[in-house]
């Protein structure tokens, strides 16, 4: 089999490690599967062999979405415990005496259900920044293994205008979500906490403005982003189709006797290369999601454990504090929603680079 | 970044020391006349940063 070995040839030729290296040294790798390495996932593109085992796949994240609730069920149970006492000190203010006494107990009793929070949601704070800058690296080592693979199956513009392009998108949506997005959805918690203190609300439609900007400028920059990039991999595709086109008709035309059996190989060879470029992407794309899945799963645990939470804690704690909590269960899935936009977006560009070329033609 | 920190923090101070205070009156018309200044001021530590950003530019 001629093309097996002109595959393994090529496999050999690139460089796949650092890719292998990020694959290893994180854990949550094992959810999808045992030894995912870019050859395995040619050999098995190339058999026709299913590469992920969705069974197992299905189990893990059920019982990792399982576990994370069952962890995070102490904060709930600690956040009721105190909620059970504002209700007590509410009901109970006139057996006290001086209704200044109690109400002075339940502002206590919301400082600390304040800082409980604050410490859980901070956590999942740092989650999403860390996974967002694990996300960011694995783009960023998989744009160099991708780029030169486009430009040996003859995609010269292309490549020269995607490399840059797709860096500048990469990191500078890193550093957009890093330093305003989510430190907007911070400080609208941040909000919405002060504002459970009091009875009256002073500032709620401040930090519900606030995140809802934050979602805005998300989405915003991922339809600039992905925008200039779509564009441009077109209008560089039919450029390198043009290219592509002409060699090999004006070799197979005027190289006599031979030229015809060289422009079939160049084809060959283009397949083979494209195939590689196609394996990478998708073992790009089985990072950017395994990457995706933990952190997800785990603040989507939290954020059910806050508005369980505040539907438990509604008929015993006063209104603002189970009205805090279920805001502070939004602002948590707001955060998955927006490192989510930023997965879709690095998929979005891992499957620009996977259609440009196909598997066979440059075709525009 | 500077500035919205401090403005986090002068909000939160402020809600901080209005609860307490407001906890604290006694029952008559003077606690209501103080809860209308403190939910001024707070209005004015919001208005705040944009004022500072009308001046920048």
């Amino acid at each position: 089999m001629e093309y097996e070995e002109f595959i393994e040839e090529q496999l050999n030729t690139i460089d796949t490690r650092p890719l292998n290296d990020l694959l290893k040294e994180n854990e949550h790798f094992s959810i999808l599967t045992d030894d995912l390495t870019v050859s395995n996932i040619v050999n098995s593109m190339l058999n026709g062999q299913a590469i992920l085992d969705s069974d197992k796949i299905f189990d893990e994240l059920l019982y990792l979405l399982l576990s994370e609730i069952k962890s995070s069920l102490v904060l709930a149970g600690e956040i009721l415990t105190i909620c059970i006492v504002i209700g007590l000190l509410s009901n109970m203010s006139n057996s006290f005496g001086s209704k200044t006494s109690s109400y002075i107990g339940t502002i206590i009793c919301s400082f600390i259900v304040i800082a409980l929070c604050i410490g859980s949601f901070h956590q999942t704070y740092e989650c999403c920044t860390t996974t967002l800058n694990v996300m960011t690296k694995a783009m960023e080592l998989l744009l160099p293994i991708l780029i030169p693979l486009l430009i040996s199956m003859g995609g010269l513009s292309s490549a020269s205008i995607m490399n840059p392009a797709m860096a500048a998108a990469v990191t500078g949506f890193n550093f957009i979500i890093q330093n305003i997005v989510m430190p907007l959805i911070f400080l609208s918690t941040i909000f919405i906490l002060i504002n459970s203190i009091t009875e009256k609300d002073y500032i709620k439609r401040l930090s519900i403005f606030i995140r809802k900007a934050a979602l805005f400028i998300t989405g915003l920059c991922i339809t600039i982003f992905s925008g200039i990039t779509a564009v441009q991999s077109i209008v560089a595709k039919s450029a390198d189709g043009i290219l592509m086109n002409t060699a090999r008709f004006s070799i197979s035309n005027f190289v006599p006797i031979v030229g015809g059996f060289a422009s079939d190989s160049i084809e060959m060879v283009i397949s083979c290369i494209g195939l590689i470029k196609n394996a990478v992407g998708i073992v790009g794309i089985i990072i950017i999601v395994s990457l995706l899945i933990l952190p997800i799963i785990k603040i989507m645990a939290i954020a059910l454990i806050y508005k369980l939470t505040s539907i438990v804690a509604e008929p015993v704690a006063t209104k603002n504090i189970s009205d805090g909590l279920n805001e502070l269960g939004s602002s948590a899935v707001t955060m998955t929603v927006v490192l989510a936009c930023g997965a879709f977006m690095f998929l979005i560009f891992i499957t620009i680079i996977m259609s440009m070329g196909g598997g066979s033609l440059w075709t525009s | 970044m500077d500035i919205l920190k401090e403005w986090v923090k002068d909000i939160f101070m402020l809600m901080i020391i209005a609860t307490f205070i407001e906890t604290l009156l006694p029952d008559n018309s003077t606690s209501k006349f103080v809860k209308y200044v403190f939910s001024l001021i707070i209005m004015a530590a919001m208005i705040y940063p944009m004022v500072k950003l009308i001046r920048a530019y």
